[in-house]
């Protein structure tokens, strides 16, 4: 296991952060509570059976299955998937109306707004983790109520993906302006990590040498997806042992 | 002015015999010389008389029959339910084809890089036989022009159907906003627009310089028999008089505009395979992409001539002008560039079968596994072609061309899906992988697209000369016999 | 301007019609926009009327049109891919707003587009098009009628050109004004 270099572009200012995340694989057991998580956070729509048949499921965070051996020896492992924030990402460059980019603090950010939804970024996506909308979202009766406020519902041929829970970081940061100090460890948790129930994911600012997701970064176990890509990913995936085997 | 002919002339004795030949004197006494030798022209059987050749030609133009009618409202029809499935598509989204995650491109973008590709051999083939000299284009430059702008305005059109925001689409034309909207340069779908679109400008202007003498000849014709085109062509032929400032000028600007498509025809086809060389999708990124797409193009492009001139041959009794020859060499064209392109297929196969890279191997695998009969109408037919068409047998039977052309085709629309589809439903994330097959709504509109192209082209023909005159007539000029001891020599006089 | 009148004379042969060319050349000292013939093809410079001193502007001209609107071109790619790059100035988490490559494609194709676009306003300025005023013209030209067109000062010359172009061979003249 290298070193990981995070720094890659100029995130290097005072009080400038550079948000990363650590999943460890180990702890995972896949319950699959990040994802509902993550569906009531960030408005993400309820497709419906036809669609999931089609193969349309709207997922910003999937917990991904994969069997290792024949029956009866069996192991499944787990892999939360979800955009990986890439430094080097794919689908920037590749984006003809600057719909989605790279903001100052190492997040991969969608404009809904500008996406006029060519797709190209969700084909040069090499972990499959950007979504489109190919029907407008449909709520039933009342499920409108329960909607977050502070994220847009998305329009039909607009493409959306993983945020790392933009509008909590706003927050957050907010209230440490309001206190006049930076942002804590701790102050921030994404949907995902708040309702993992085994602690398996951590956020937080990685340019921060105290922070507990760079003691993880650093920690050994630290591997990206498709490294050889050379996308350098913001996800940090914690693997070792012999856990996350049921 | 220089004169070529099959023969050479290196010796000194050989220069002092030419000049003998060629005095002027000679040359500038109208009892002693005929002024011009039309008799072994090629195309001197349909030459014997100018006003002849003209009304020949322009028949297809003036003359209308029912049945034309009843095919532009059959055509009509079928671009009428593929309009009206795009505005379902528009109103309800996407969701009508059967795209999904992560296959974000389907049949939508294997047709567009179908059409660009039709459009390549229009004008790539026209300039090069232009700059060539090749005497043969005369006759069918203008059909592959033709064919080159109305398969680029059918490619257009894809990119707009297959955005999911029709109504924002203009985000990415470099208007100047209050909203500090600008498109990203970056995204190799920018070059690619502006790459189709320069195309679509050198092309229409390509057409239209070169029928600026011939809309001269129609609009004669048709202030003649007060015919009701008169006004556009009137319009059109910008006062033409075929002066010899305006020849001079023309032939000019033709040169140029010749060397220009040429620059610009390859690099577009090459900025649509960036589309797929620029990403990191395995399958696609491979820098062979650029020559590959280019060499396609102009198969499938050239075939698209074959079988259009033979069509028009048959429809328009246009036998003598477009005859056995012209199909003979444009079969020729075709065997070259059918073992070129099976070339860059069959190496891109070696070197991912000896690079050993387990997502690519796989790719190809799982291509021949779900698609084999595309497979084998693309590589079976490209095959096929090169054995039968390196018969003369073969090329100048008319028939035998005519299905053989379309088989190109047939091979490089599967090409195109072959290289679209397989790649994205593997891809690198094996929890993703997926399989697709177009929907009817998917069907409807690109049915609808080949609808519009022939609709585009039949109109073409009512409205506009099909036949290059003027080309023909200037190789009728500058053409004639020379006796070289026993035998007679054709010429043909060249700057 | 003063008036000028014209005789527009149809052939049937080119030699017949070289043959007048160099007498009315000659009779009425006849000089480069004062003589023109009009066929239906492309005769190579020269064949009809002499080439040294017919349209001289044009051969060394002509290139500047699609040339320099290309140079144009090229910077407006520069400026288009490369500029506005600076001046939108967006937020690309510290990556350089200039990039080579697009920026070379860019350039590539609006370099050929203004190309394409100096070739055909080259035709337009230099071949004195479009004009769709009347001018001295016969239908018979597009069916293979060779005209010769000359531009004279005044009437007795044009009768006296109309004449000679008659006992020349010509079998059809016509006499016009102001319509060169």
């Amino acid at each position: 296991m290298g070193k990981i270099k995070v720094k890659l572009f100029n995130y290097k200012k005072q009080n400038d952060y550079k948000w990363a995340m650590t999943i460890d694989l180990d702890r995972c057991n896949g319950c699959g509570a990040c994802v509902v998580g993550c569906q009531a956070e960030n408005n993400v729509a309820v497709v419906g059976e036809e669609q999931v048949e089609h193969g349309r499921n709207m997922q910003w965070l999937r917990i991904e299955r994969y069997v290792e051996g024949t029956y009866p020896d069996v192991k499944v492992r787990f892999l939360p998937m979800m955009c990986q924030h890439c430094d080097i990402a794919p689908c920037e460059s590749v984006c003809p109306v600057w719909a989605t980019y790279q903001n100052p603090e190492g997040l991969n950010v969608q404009v809904y707004n500008r996406c006029i939804g060519t797709r190209f970024c969700g084909n040069n996506c090499p972990y499959s983790a950007r979504f489109f909308n190919w029907y407008d979202s449909k709520w039933e009766k009342n499920q409108e109520n329960q909607l977050n406020p502070d994220v847009s519902v998305r329009e039909k041929g607009v493409m959306e993906k993983c945020t790392m829970c933009m509008q909590r970081i706003r927050r957050g940061k907010d209230l440490a302006k309001d206190e006049g100090r930076p942002v804590k460890d701790g102050d921030i948790q994404p949907a995902c990590a708040q309702t993992c129930p085994t602690n398996a994911i951590t956020f937080g600012d990685i340019n921060d040498p105290h922070s507990k997701v760079h003691d993880l970064a650093h920690s050994g176990r630290a591997i990206r997806l498709f490294e050889e890509k050379g996308t350098h990913p913001a996800v940090l995936y914690l693997k070792g042992g012999s856990g996350n085997v049921y | 002015m220089s004169t070529s002919s099959g023969h050479a002339h290196g010796s000194a004795e050989h220069k002092a015999a030419f000049n003998d030949l060629t005095d002027v004197e000679d040359i500038r006494d109208p009892e002693a010389v005929p002024e011009v030798v039309r008799s072994t022209y090629d195309d001197a059987d349909i030459f014997r008389d100018e006003k002849e050749f003209n009304d020949h030609t322009l028949r297809p133009m003036f003359y209308t029959t029912k049945a034309y009618f009843i095919f532009v409202i059959a055509l009509s029809l079928i671009m009428a339910q593929g309009v009206a499935t795009f505005a379902v598509q528009t109103y309800y989204g996407l969701g009508q084809t059967n795209m999904h995650e992560p296959l974000f491109w389907g049949s939508y973008i294997a047709t567009f890089v179908f059409w660009v590709g039709m459009s390549h051999s229009g004008t790539i083939v026209s300039s090069l036989l232009r700059l060539s000299h090749a005497n043969w284009r005369r006759p069918i430059l203008r059909a592959a022009e033709a064919m080159t702008a109305f398969s680029l305005l059918v490619a257009g059109l894809f990119p707009l159907i297959h955005v999911g925001r029709l109504w924002r689409v203009y985000y990415m034309f470099p208007l100047p906003n209050q909203r500090t909207l600008w498109p990203q340069f970056k995204s190799p779908l920018m070059w690619d627009m502006m790459a189709i679109s320069v195309y679509m400008v050198g092309s229409m202007t390509f057409l239209y310089v070169g029928l600026i003498p011939d809309l001269a000849i129609a609009r004669d014709r048709a202030i003649a028999n007060n015919n009701w085109r008169q006004h556009y062509l009137k319009f059109l032929a910008l006062g033409w008089r075929g002066s010899n400032r305006e020849w001079m000028v023309y032939n000019k600007a033709s040169l140029f505009l010749a060397v220009i498509i040429l620059l610009i025809a390859p690099s577009v086809h090459t900025i649509v395979s960036w589309d797929f060389a620029m990403t990191m999708t395995p399958g696609w990124h491979t820098t062979i992409f650029g020559p590959y797409f280019v060499v396609g193009a102009i198969y499938s492009g050239v075939a698209g001539v074959v079988t259009l001139m033979i069509v028009l041959r048959w429809l328009f009794k246009l036998d003598d002008v477009i005859r056995i020859l012209h199909i003979d060499a444009l079969g020729k064209l075709l065997v070259v560039i059918a073992i070129i392109w099976t070339y860059f297929y069959v190496n891109e196969y070696i070197v991912t079968w000896y690079s050993h890279k387990p997502e690519e191997a796989h790719m190809w695998a799982w291509q021949g596994e779900r698609f084999p009969h595309l497979l084998w109408i693309m590589l079976g037919g490209s095959v096929l072609n090169i054995f039968l068409l390196s018969w003369s047998r073969v090329r100048r039977n008319v028939y035998m061309m005519f299905w053989m052309s379309l088989l190109v085709n047939a091979g490089m629309y599967s090409e195109r899906y072959l290289i679209v589809v397989p790649v994205l439903t593997r891809r690198d994330n094996p929890f993703m992988w997926t399989d697709y097959l177009p929907s009817g709504t998917e069907l409807s509109i690109i049915a609808a697209s080949f609808a519009y192209f022939i609709f585009l082209y039949a109109i073409f023909i009512k409205l506009f000369p099909i036949v290059t005159m003027a080309d023909v007539k200037e190789g009728v000029v500058i053409s004639g016999d020379m006796k070289i001891g026993r035998h007679s020599v054709r010429v043909q006089a060249r700057e | 301007m003063s008036d000028h009148y014209t005789v527009l004379g149809l052939y049937r042969k080119v030699a017949i019609k070289t043959k007048t060319v160099d007498r009315v050349v000659e009779e009425f000292d006849l000089k480069d926009g004062e003589i023109e013939s009009l066929t239906s093809a492309a005769y190579p410079d020269g064949a009809i009327v002499d080439d040294k001193t017919l349209h001289h502007e044009v051969y060394k001209q002509q290139y500047l049109f699609p040339f320099l609107l290309g140079i144009c071109g090229f910077f407006l790619g520069i400026a288009l891919a490369g500029g506005t790059g600076y001046i939108m100035n967006m937020d690309v988490g510290g990556k350089p707003p200039f990039s080579y490559m697009p920026t070379g494609v860019i350039t590539y194709e609006t370099t050929l587009a203004c190309a394409v676009v100096g070739s055909l306003l080259s035709i337009f300025y230099f071949g004195k098009l479009p004009n769709w005023t009347e001018r001295a013209y016969d239908p018979d030209i597009s069916d293979g009628a060779l005209g010769l067109l000359v531009k004279l000062d005044s009437t007795e010359d044009q009768d006296r050109a109309a004449a000679m172009m008659e006992e020349m061979g010509a079998y059809r003249v016509h006499k016009g004004k102001n319509n060169f």
